[in-house]
């Protein structure tokens, strides 16, 4: 009660005449200072909140929020590609990026100093022109290794501070860009694998492993490189096969880019020869015709073509350009490479036939592979008897390299069809075929046949001592001019097949209009351009890849079945023409 | 009679709930020291993967096929080995060894090492090439210039 009583002895004193205007003036008194009051109780609650409460609890929440990101991390970063043996073909990197704040740099000349010290690519003046800067925010380098990195720290610049980037290296460069493809700053793949595993690889986690192997790929291209150089080709493509399961151990084609810096390259650079490209191939498509007619006729290689003569079919007339002029037996036709021969093999196989075995081999649709760079075939649509001709030898159908390799590993393995991958072990894309294209047996004759074409015809060049190579050339002239072919724009080709009596890899080599040389005497065909390529590399990779080589004697090869039905006046060099089609 | 014993047992549970109180500062003590040093640890670990990955690319991108070739030309004046140089006559070849498994950086972290920092290295010339492929590199994000 005591404190009332000064209250109440006011009260009482100023009780009067002017009692009413006291009386608001002491409301108003005492409502302002309970409002100040409670202001006061407001700022020491909130203080109390501040201090005690809000500071251990954000203290807890960061702590918990620290773990999960820290652990996230990796997951947020964009999955390796890696070769079949680990090798890094495309890493995201967090990579520091230096940057100053002019404002805290006491000395900008002594700091600026200090950092030309340790990055000597760093001029002096520029560094020091920009920490003379007004603003608050300046790069001066990005991408510092992690020894830069820790030297700019220990240089203890208050103004130097870092800022993490992140960045998609491509350890192995051009090598193969066309296959691992390239992605854009934001991380979204572009081409290549980085294109059509982009969802994959954006998950983040285990690195992606292809089937390729960098080793391989270098022999691969600097070999492919090298024809390319010495015909003055204007495009090159090249593929190694496992012929067992369609794995891509090596791909290549020229000319090639930096994947770094894509949009620098040029279209011709970005545009894959191998799986995209579709040409007509030539020649080595007699390997399919000669399939074709040896499962309609049982395997039978006694039956003869006559090629004394030109073949007319109305306006049409084939001719054979290295020719025997003669009557000439399955290994024969396939040895000289003859194009009547092989027409006159897809008349006798029939359209709907061939045109069936080429569906089966897949050259009537667009590969499987797993990029989205691949071409779809051209082939004559209504298909006449007459394009039956022209295919059998590789003419009048466009298909992409890769398909004709792939093909190739079809009736060239197991006879069971082979599905390409650029994934190792396969990719759920590719399910395990049991779709038998070819007999085991016309398999066989298939692998023969291509061994006598290096022992005996026209790819000489490829024999490698004790790989048994087998092998077709192909040699084809590109549409050109008022809608025919200019017998000067050539593809040469050679396909490979190594061990012959038992195959485990596909080579491939293409040249684009190779010009011929004085050291080739002019000549500018598969035998001169593919065929030493493919030996080449089969000479280099094939103790790489754990092939044994194994010299056997000339009467146990598996090509010595066939001399049987060659006669001795078979041309014992490879036959080539100056502008000619093999 | 019932003061003394009222009190004492007031004193014990005083002394039971102080102690509980100091045991509880001190736990909660060492739950923050841990969880410091913890986040410390996934810090450097953090920081040690990453390096390990710039590592790994510097590492292959110095191994490329096309670079051992011409260093082992320039410096070992080696070459490629003719058909006649590999053995011929089968089966003396030893088995191929079976490709290098690889542990992806991704997959663990690093364990933390006991300095933060490793010993530093001099830089190289092939060092420097790395990291002029580094500076190739256009930018992410942001940045001035």
């Amino acid at each position: 009660m005591n404190p009332h009583i000064p209250f109440r002895k006011m009260r009482m004193k100023i009780d009067g005449t002017r009692g009413s205007a006291l009386d608001m003036a002491r409301g108003r008194l005492v409502i302002v200072s309970a409002v100040f009051a409670l202001l006061y109780i407001l700022v020491a609650a909130r203080l109390f909140d501040l201090t005690i409460l809000q500071g251990e609890l954000q203290r807890d929440q960061m702590r918990s929020a620290a773990t999960p990101v820290v652990a996230a991390e990796p997951v947020a970063l964009r999955a390796d590609i890696v070769d079949r043996n680990g090798v890094l073909l495309a890493t995201s990197l967090e990579t520091p990026s230096l940057y100053a704040d002019p404002a805290m740099i006491a000395s900008p000349a002594q700091a600026a100093r200090q950092l030309t010290e340790l990055m000597p690519d760093l001029r002096y003046e520029d560094v020091l022109q920009k920490l003379q800067r007004k603003g608050r925010f300046v790069w001066l380098k990005r991408n510092l290794t992690p020894d830069e990195q820790y030297k700019v720290l220990m240089m203890g610049e208050p103004g130097f501070a870092f800022r993490t980037e992140r960045r998609r290296i491509y350890p192995q460069g051009e090598l193969a860009a066309h296959m691992v493809g390239f992605s854009n700053v934001d991380g979204g793949g572009l081409a290549g694998v980085e294109r059509s595993y982009n969802k994959l690889l954006a998950a983040g986690g285990q690195p992606l492993t292809l089937s390729i192997d960098i080793r391989l790929q270098h022999i691969l291209r600097r070999e492919v490189m090298a024809q390319m150089k010495q015909f003055s080709g204007t495009g090159a493509a090249g593929v190694v096969m496992d012929v067992t399961n369609g794995e891509v151990i090596a791909a290549v084609s020229l000319p090639d880019f930096d994947p770094h810096a894509p949009s620098a390259a040029a279209d011709s650079e970005i545009f894959n020869r191998l799986t995209l490209g579709v040409y007509e191939l030539g020649s080595t498509f007699k390997l399919f015709s000669t399939a074709a007619l040896l499962e309609k006729n049982g395997g039978r290689l006694d039956q003869t073509f006559d090629a004394r003569e030109s073949l007319v079919r109305g306006r049409f007339k084939i001719n054979d350009y290295h020719a025997e002029k003669r009557i000439l037996t399955v290994p024969e036709v396939f040895m000289v490479s003859s194009n009547i021969g092989a027409a006159l093999m897809g008349e006798y196989v029939g359209t709907q036939g061939l045109k069936d075995f080429y569906s089966d081999l897949g050259f009537l649709s667009a590969s499987p592979l797993t990029i989205e760079e691949v071409g779809k075939p051209l082939y004559p649509q209504p298909w006449r008897d007459l394009n039956t001709l022209t295919a059998s030898y590789g003419h009048g159908i466009a298909v992409s390299p890769l398909q004709l390799v792939t093909a190739a590993a079809t009736v060239l393995g197991d006879g069971t069809l082979v599905t390409p991958t650029l994934l190792r072990g396969g990719d759920a894309a590719q399910k395990k075929h049991d779709l038998r294209v070819v007999s085991p047996q016309t398999a066989h004759r298939l692998r023969q046949l291509m061994r006598l074409v290096v022992t005996d015809g026209t790819g000489k060049s490829a024999e490698v001592p004790g790989y048994r190579v087998g092998g077709k050339t192909g040699t084809a002239e590109q549409p050109g001019g008022r809608g025919g072919y200019d017998r000067k724009k050539l593809i040469s080709s050679f396909l490979g097949v190594f061990p012959s009596d038992e195959p485990r890899y596909v080579v491939y080599v293409m040249v684009q209009d190779p010009k011929g040389t004085a050291a080739t005497h002019g000549y500018a065909t598969g035998g001169w351009v593919g065929a030493p390529a493919v030996k080449r590399v089969i000479e280099a990779a094939g103790p790489m890849m754990g092939v044994k080589p194994h010299n056997i004697p000339a009467a146990q090869d598996v090509s010595a079945g066939l001399k049987q039905y060659i006669k001795a006046s078979a041309p014992a060099a490879p036959v080539v023409k100056k502008n000619a089609a093999e | 009679m019932r003061k003394p014993h009222f009190r004492a047992s007031t004193a014990v549970l005083l002394l039971a709930a102080i102690l509980a109180g100091i045991m509880l500062f001190r736990i909660s003590e060492r739950v923050q020291v841990a969880e410091d040093n913890l986040t410390h640890m996934q810090e450097i670990a953090a920081k040690e993967s990453e390096a390990i990955r710039v590592l790994r690319a510097e590492w292959d991108y110095l191994n490329r096929p096309d670079r051992i070739e011409s260093l082992a030309r320039q410096h070992l004046h080696m070459d490629k080995p003719a058909i006649t140089q590999v053995m011929t006559d089968g089966g003396d070849l030893p088995p191929v060894p079976p490709p290098v498994e690889t542990q992806p950086v991704s997959a663990e972290p690093a364990p933390a090492p006991k300095k933060p920092t490793p010993a530093r290295i001099e830089p190289r010339n092939d060092t420097d090439q790395f990291n002029a492929l580094l500076n190739r590199l256009q930018p992410a994000n942001g940045g001035d210039e």
